[in-house]
């Protein structure tokens, strides 16, 4: 029969690594056994994804099916009835970019960073569109894009803070970063309307926005971490009566 | 109009209200949260998947509160009695997986068979350990008669089976059991959904008998200080800080103390807990506590405080009228915060199983896999047949570090294990 070493116990013939500690087992003389003994479990099937695949297969199918009548109504109307030729356009591209989003938040992407690189291009694509449609950039280049690139940064950001943190305490670190994001925005995003107005670059409701969060997320991160010692015994000595 | 009430009277199909411990398990089912546990059978020879459907569907009549579908009222879910016959099917998924009888037609339990093994996968809806043992017995008693082998016992149905026996001794005016902190949780990573480990060490059952009778306690007593110390160990070895009391769920089957017959949820949990940031305990120390705990826990005026507990949620006016959509939404947070939360990890010991001389040779062994569950991610079940025990850790994640202590602390009391895994 074969053992463990390490551990000490007996294990099927079949097993190559101990089941408890994963140390190779030593081959046995007896390796006609290993024929002869048969899994004591079946090979088993892990349908979860499959179904959830599927469900969300049937779903999206329907989707695709309800955005693009959509597109061919709003089509046929604009051929047959006398309406704004902007309203129609305006909703044409907001209809087909839906499409896109739908498929983004699906997860048919697997890379949650290509997911959001996606999620940016359609946004771009959906604002040029819709700045577009008078045959006048305007806004677009000057005011869309570098918000949008803000926002794929931030993104990506708390998309790499989240990844470091998901084995720790998610209702301390996902609001706390959460907070850090929505901070960082705000500056970049006054930063961005003032410079694009040609005002002069001063940071003012954004300022206010950032300091309570960000007082938020030190809190809720040093509640965590319980402040280090170090700074635990500065405050005492700086506060004591 | 005579015609008509015939008519009515033979449409109306019987059903049954969920037992108190059942009331729960509908709303709280998940992926990761299946409720579902199994009971199983090795036999010498190969199965015969055609006579086990024939002896599924001989006995099932017998048993006709699991002869059922699960139905939504507007305030609860309830069971109601079905006309069709389940199917055996051949075993493919992982134990203990998520089970879809919240469908229409579809069975709160599947029995399943793979090479020698039949396998009796059951929602805890329905029934406890207990419950299940008893169909699984006359299951196999009906599959051998079938074969050739007499046995003379058959199953027969009694009135009092389908009773919820909570009900039946619950009393008024009782204080209720202090309630529970939260417990120290296993930080292992939680595998990929729809799968379960299983980790089942197999040992001689006098050798381990006598070595908890040296330590002057009974087996559950011992196995269950022994998975103190071994959490104890863990903490230890890994210099976990952020602790809290280590508490272990331990179901007991009620019918013992209170005669019923009832094939529905009977049991409590008695919950003894230990915390390690006092200090480091020895073994003795560990079974001393466990042997008090029990000891003091282990009576009906202490179960009188824990049916009285569950029945006054079940009969409060607030809890019944709230609509079963909202309890649906509700129920998992609750139960995570009331129950889940406040253990570290259950042991459930389904002692030794008898079965007939005629038939007693013709059957390997059985084992129990408890139900995985997304707050306790590692639980154990416990079960003893002829000469061996067989202790089974049902796990929702790859680290194996719980049970390698465990076992080798066995190991280190000379007595032998065997390992069996589903793991790869």
């Amino acid at each position: 029969m074969p053992y463990c070493p390490k551990c000490g116990v007996e294990l099927d013939y079949r097993v190559k690594n101990c089941p408890l500690c994963t140390f190779p087992v030593p081959k046995t003389t007896e390796e006609n056994e290993f024929f002869l003994e048969e899994s004591k479990f079946p090979e088993a099937e892990n349908i979860y994804y499959e179904k959830i695949l599927k469900v969300k297969n049937q779903i999206f199918f329907t989707l695709s099916i309800l955005i693009f009548s959509a597109v061919f109504i709003l089509m046929a109307i604009n051929s047959f009835i006398n309406i704004s030729q902007y309203a129609i356009k305006y909703s044409i591209i907001s209809v087909i970019s839906s499409w896109f989003y739908v498929f983004l938040l699906f997860g048919y992407i697997k890379n949650h960073y290509y997911s959001i690189l996606g999620m940016g291009i359609t946004t771009f694509c959906l604002t040029f569109g819709l700045d577009y449609v008078d045959y006048n950039v305007t806004w677009c280049y000057s005011h869309a894009l570098p918000i949008i690139i803000l926002s794929i940064i931030i993104s990506f950001f708390l998309l790499y803070l989240y990844n470091r943190s998901k084995f720790k305490n998610q209702f301390i670190f996902i609001p706390s970063h959460l907070c850090v994001g929505i901070s960082l925005f705000s500056i970049g995003l006054e930063y961005i309307l003032n410079h694009q107005s040609n005002r002069p670059i001063k940071f003012t409701w954004s300022l206010i926005v950032s300091i309570v969060l960000m007082s938020t997320a030190l809190l809720l991160i040093s509640l965590y971490y319980r402040l280090p010692d170090k700074l635990k015994e500065k405050i005492k000595s700086k506060l004591h009566i | 109009m005579l015609g008509l009430v015939i008519y009515m009277k033979q449409k109306s199909k019987t059903w049954y209200r969920l037992d108190n411990a059942g009331k729960l398990y509908p709303s709280i089912t998940s992926t990761r949260v299946s409720t579902v546990f199994r009971v199983s059978a090795t036999l010498y020879k190969l199965i015969k998947p055609d006579i086990l459907q024939e002896a599924l569907t001989n006995i099932i009549d017998s048993f006709p509160y699991y002869k059922v579908n699960l139905k939504r009222g507007l305030f609860w879910y309830y069971y109601e009695h079905t006309e069709n016959y389940p199917t055996v099917q051949k075993e493919t998924f992982y134990p203990c997986m998520f089970m879809l009888y919240k469908r229409k037609k579809s069975f709160p339990f599947r029995v399943l068979y793979y090479r020698n093994k039949i396998s009796i996968e059951i929602s805890h809806s329905i029934t406890d350990g207990t419950g299940v043992i008893t169909f699984l017995q006359s299951l196999l008693i009906e599959y051998f008669g079938l074969l050739g082998v007499k046995t003379g016992l058959k199953h027969v149905l009694d009135k009092e089976e389908a009773e919820d026996a909570f009900l039946r001794y619950y009393r008024k005016g009782i204080p209720l059991p202090p309630k529970l902190k939260k417990a120290f949780h296993f930080p292992f990573p939680l595998n990929s959904k729809g799968e379960y480990n299983i980790i089942t060490g197999i040992i001689p059952v006098d050798t381990i008998i006598a070595m908890a009778k040296h330590h002057n306690a009974s087996l559950t007593q011992f196995l269950l200080a022994l998975y103190l110390d071994t959490i104890q160990e863990y903490i230890h070895q890994n210099n976990i800080k952020k602790l809290y009391p280590v508490v272990m769920n331990v179901p007991v089957n009620l019918r013992k103390f209170f005669p019923s017959k009832t094939m529905r949820n009977f049991f409590i949990s008695i919950t003894p807990q230990l915390d390690f940031r006092l200090g480091i305990y020895s073994f003795d120390e560990i079974l001393n506590y466990i042997r008090g705990h029990m000891e003091m826990s282990i009576n009906k005026k202490h179960f009188n405080q824990h049916i009285h507990k569950n029945i006054k949620n079940e009969k409060s006016f607030f809890i019944r009228l709230t609509p079963l959509f909202i309890k649906n939404m509700l129920m998992p947070t609750l139960y995570n915060k009331y129950a889940e939360r406040n253990y570290t990890t259950s042991i459930s010991n389904l002692g030794p199983i008898t079965m007939p001389k005629s038939i007693e040779s013709l059957i390997e062994r059985f084992e129990f896999y408890p139900p995985p569950s997304r707050g306790n991610i590692i639980k154990a079940g416990v079960i003893s047949y002829r000469d061996k025990i067989y202790i089974s850790f049902g796990s929702l994640t790859k680290a194996t570090e719980i049970e390698k202590i465990f076992f080798r602390k066995i190991r280190r009391m000379n007595i032998p294990v065997k390992i069996e895994t589903n793991r790869e």
